[in-house]
């Protein structure tokens, strides 16, 4: 098997990601400044603290649910739906199918969470043995479970971390190399730097990379609430870098990425992954030494910590910035493929989606893209994620035209 | 021609009733289960209270050992510490080398859950329609433990941060087998010139309530309450039903061949081949004929330019569920065919119990001492007069050989695959 050097490009990519169901819709809800997040609802809780979420409509999903075999759909949790679609545009757009079989195919997958088990596994149980006192019967509920099948017997399945790998091997056929991780920024570079990795090796030919997750879920809001990730006093909007944001707020979502060696692709426009770097601190992250035409980052929505980011950030000497988040909220499997996902839409089309609602940046450091979508030449990219552990990780792309 | 050979220098290791993989292996030579009656599934009236877990005295060995304040870090995060600080020692290397080297962090973990105690403080914050008044939550919600203290990346975010590591940090989740590919990513990392050092393994507590509610739904745990604890999982046995739940966590110190010469480090062994598959198959089962277990089996040692025959032990994944059991003795069958005779097996999850992704980290340490001692470890609660498969060479008493290589399986949930080869130093 011989060793390939050739550079790695994305040939494929889908999403479905608050503001927009596939690439297009997404890119034209980010030019537009149209943010996915909503006032929160659902079914299982109610309050006021927490009052905004980047959420899915329910009319996507419902279309999404139609991309998962029948079969299938029992093992899946929501967030693992999203992700079979996003996958299937992915594979869509490369022109490639694993049941071809012509290529040999690697799956990289990445899910999110903060808890576990969700509130929806256990809602009715807990209704149903809670004591008098407002305590719970915990010998009751045993006993519910263990004597009488009281809960949802694939609730193992749906709670798998590779429960996405599980599903979309089994949608799509494919049969290959395949690792899933956890989670976020750190989860998403971990697998796009196994799938790179592979395909240089030349053990594959294709990388199937996705991630899915949700955290419409009151315990993990809570969770990131108690961890002061996202916002506790009803704010509506997610402002990162703008002096007037009152920290983050959660949303949900799906992304793919189907990456070829570039020698293996159609000749034409495209964007090549080049390097990637990670670090457990966003300070000592290595970022590209060499000024770059656009900088996609990530900020908290906490204007003291953005400002602090920002000088960060500027050590990679940007000519334009941007940041999806207002649109998407925070994501906790995706954060990475959708900001490459932004940031090759923006090389293809040279030009750069604004970043919602930003009116008062919290400082001069980066220049960001306010009001319009901006028209500009683009050849270099820097994506830079940050988890909300600290954990960064920076990839670097580069556009070019093959024709 | 392998660009790089891949040396394994040190390991740590906790499982339920030891504290080192030493301790370990001697205790499964005298064939002394660590399957104990859980009392938390006692307190709860389980009628199965079989489980491996790691227990109160050892929590407290645990805490004593870390340098900080323990009670300020996650239980995952507290023994990752504990088994890396551990690892690097017998590696001979201080925690500063990983600052100094191309270094990578593979920990694989895929849950860490809440407890009765959640529950019951979700329960007291329920509205009268059972709907969760989430202001209310929040204004009650326990401080005990630190934020995020559930999230799976804890243990690899407090050892990349403690550790400075340098070049790839990465937390895998793929079920039953995510110790396994965390270590063989690492070799491939190693190998393939990225990195020249790294901490591989997997940080796995789930021995806890819900974990077993929901495998119990599933019907995957052992039936057989009326056996004493140890002796319930039963690989390979005709009447195995199920696994008994366990926890643990195992780290390796791979090196690139130079790395360790360069240190004058002692091999304890080598990681020689790998494979990883997707099989498309079924979410909790494998094609009954083995052949999807074969074929990544087969993977594994093409990658290390083996042929089977090279092959003289096999730690198998051995379950004890009847399905996962059934497809890999047909997979080790299709495989080994006439070399059957000259490979002994084990099967180390009948005195640990599964520990789902610390299994296959925990048998990949017992694997290098087999190789180290020459000592293969007995199955226990095997009987080959009662085995469903006696063509398979399961030992039931330790046995003084010595081998060169062992191919070590893991399968995950989900559809994943996977099989290492080790070999001796």
């Amino acid at each position: 098997m011989g060793a390939f050097t050739q550079t790695i490009a994305i040939a494929g990519a889908g999403c479905v990601l608050p503001g927009g169901a596939g690439v297009e819709d997404f890119w034209n809800s980010l030019c537009a400044g149209r943010s996915g997040i909503v006032p929160l609802q659902s079914s299982l809780f109610h309050g006021n603290r927490v009052a905004a979420f980047g959420q899915i409509p329910e009319e996507v999903r419902q279309a999404c649910r139609q991309d998962v075999p029948r079969n299938l759909q029992r093992y899946c949790t929501p967030a693992v739906v999203l992700g079979v679609a996003a996958a299937r545009q992915a594979l869509q757009e490369a022109g490639v199918d694993p049941r071809q079989g012509h290529l040999r195919f690697g799956l990289y997958c990445c899910q999110g969470g903060y808890t576990h088990p969700s509130l929806d596994a256990y809602a009715e149980l807990l209704q149903e043995c809670r004591g008098g006192d407002d305590g719970l019967d915990l010998r009751q509920l045993s006993a519910r479970v263990l004597e009488t099948r009281a809960l949802d017997p694939f609730l193992v399945l749906k709670s798998l971390s590779n429960g996405l790998s599980g599903v979309v091997s089994l949608a799509f056929d494919l049969e290959g190399e395949c690792n899933a991780y956890m989670q976020g920024v750190a989860g998403n570079q971990a697998a796009l730097r196994e799938a790179c990795a592979a395909l240089r090796s030349g053990r594959i030919d294709a990388a199937l990379v996705v991630a899915a997750g949700s955290e419409l879920d009151a315990l993990a809001l809570a969770e990131l609430a108690r961890a002061g990730i996202i916002g506790t006093n009803g704010a509506r909007a997610f402002r990162p870098f703008d002096l007037d944001g009152e920290g983050g707020v959660a949303g949900e979502g799906a992304a793919a990425l189907l990456l070829r060696r570039s020698e293996d692709m159609a000749a034409g426009p495209r964007v090549a992954i080049g390097t990637i770097a990670a670090q457990a601190e966003l300070a000592a992250l290595e970022l590209p030494g060499e000024p770059v035409d656009l900088l996609v980052c990530h900020g908290t929505g906490v204007p003291a910590v953005d400002r602090r980011l920002s000088a960060v950030l500027a050590r990679s000497r940007p000519r334009h910035a941007t940041c999806a988040q207002p649109v998407t909220g925070l994501l906790s499997a995706a954060p990475g493929l959708a900001d490459l996902i932004v940031a090759r839409s923006s090389l293809l089309r040279q030009c750069v989606p604004p970043v919602a609602g930003l009116e008062r940046p919290v400082s001069a450091d980066l220049p960001f893209v306010t009001g319009a979508p901006q028209a500009a030449r683009l050849r270099s990219c820097a994506v830079v994620g940050r988890d909300d552990n600290g954990f960064g990780a920076c990839y670097r792309l580069d556009y070019a035209d093959a024709r | 021609m392998r660009a790089r050979e891949v040396y394994v220098t040190g390991y740590g290791l906790v499982a339920p009733t030891v504290l080192d993989g030493e301790s370990l292996f001697h205790r499964i030579c005298e064939k002394r289960s660590c399957v104990r009656e859980h009392p938390l599934f006692a307190e709860l009236g389980f009628p199965n209270r079989a489980a491996g877990y790691i227990d109160d005295l050892q929590w407290q060995h645990v805490q004593q050992a870390f340098a900080g304040d323990a009670h300020s870090l996650p239980r995952q995060s507290l023994l990752a510490d504990f088994v890396a600080q551990q690892a690097l020692r017998h590696a001979g290397l201080s925690p500063a080398a990983l600052r100094d080297a191309a270094s990578g962090l593979f920990v694989g973990a895929n849950k860490h859950c809440a407890t009765s105690h959640d529950l019951e403080q979700l329960a007291g914050c329920l509205d009268s329609h059972g709907r969760l008044d989430l202001d209310r939550y929040l204004q009650h919600q326990s401080a005990r433990q630190a934020p995020f203290s559930l999230r799976v990346d804890q243990q690899t975010f407090h050892l990349a941060h403690t550790l400075g590591i340098r070049d790839h940090i990465s937390t895998h989740s793929d079920a039953c087998a995510a110790g396994t590919v965390a270590i063989g990513s690492a070799y491939r990392a190693i190998e393939r010139g990225d990195l020249d050092l790294a901490i591989c393994g997997a940080v796995e507590l789930m021995a806890n309530e819900l974990p077993y509610y929901m495998f119990s739904s599933l019907g995957a745990l052992c039936q057989q309450s009326e056996l004493e604890p140890g002796h319930q999982s039963r690989p390979f046995m005709r009447g195995r039903s199920g696994f008994v739940l366990s926890e643990g966590a195992a780290l390796l110190v791979l090196e690139s061949r130079e790395h360790a010469e360069r240190r004058g480090a002692r091999p304890l062994g080598r990681v020689l081949g790998y494979a990883n598959f997707c099989e498309a198959e079924k979410m909790t089962a494998s094609s009954r004929d083995g052949s999807k277990y074969a074929y990544c089996m087969e993977a594994a040692l093409e990658d290390a330019g083996l042929l089977p025959h090279a092959v003289q032990h096999v730690n198998t994944h051995g379950t004890s569920t009847q399905v996962n059991d059934s497809c890999e003795a047909h997979a080790l069958k299709h495989v080994f065919e006439r070399l059957l005779d000259g490979v002994t097996m084990t099967a180390n999850k009948s005195a640990l119990g599964h520990s789902l992704a610390s299994s296959g980290a925990i048998e990949a340490v017992l694997s290098l001492i087999s190789l180290r001692e020459g000592v293969l470890l007995p199955t226990l609660n095997y009987d080959a007069a009662d085995a469903e498969f006696p063509e398979l060479r399961f030992l039931s008493e330790p046995v003084r050989q010595s081998i060169g290589v062992v191919l070590s399986n893991s399968f995950g949930f989900g559809g994943i695959n996977s099989s290492l080869v080790l070999g001796r130093a």
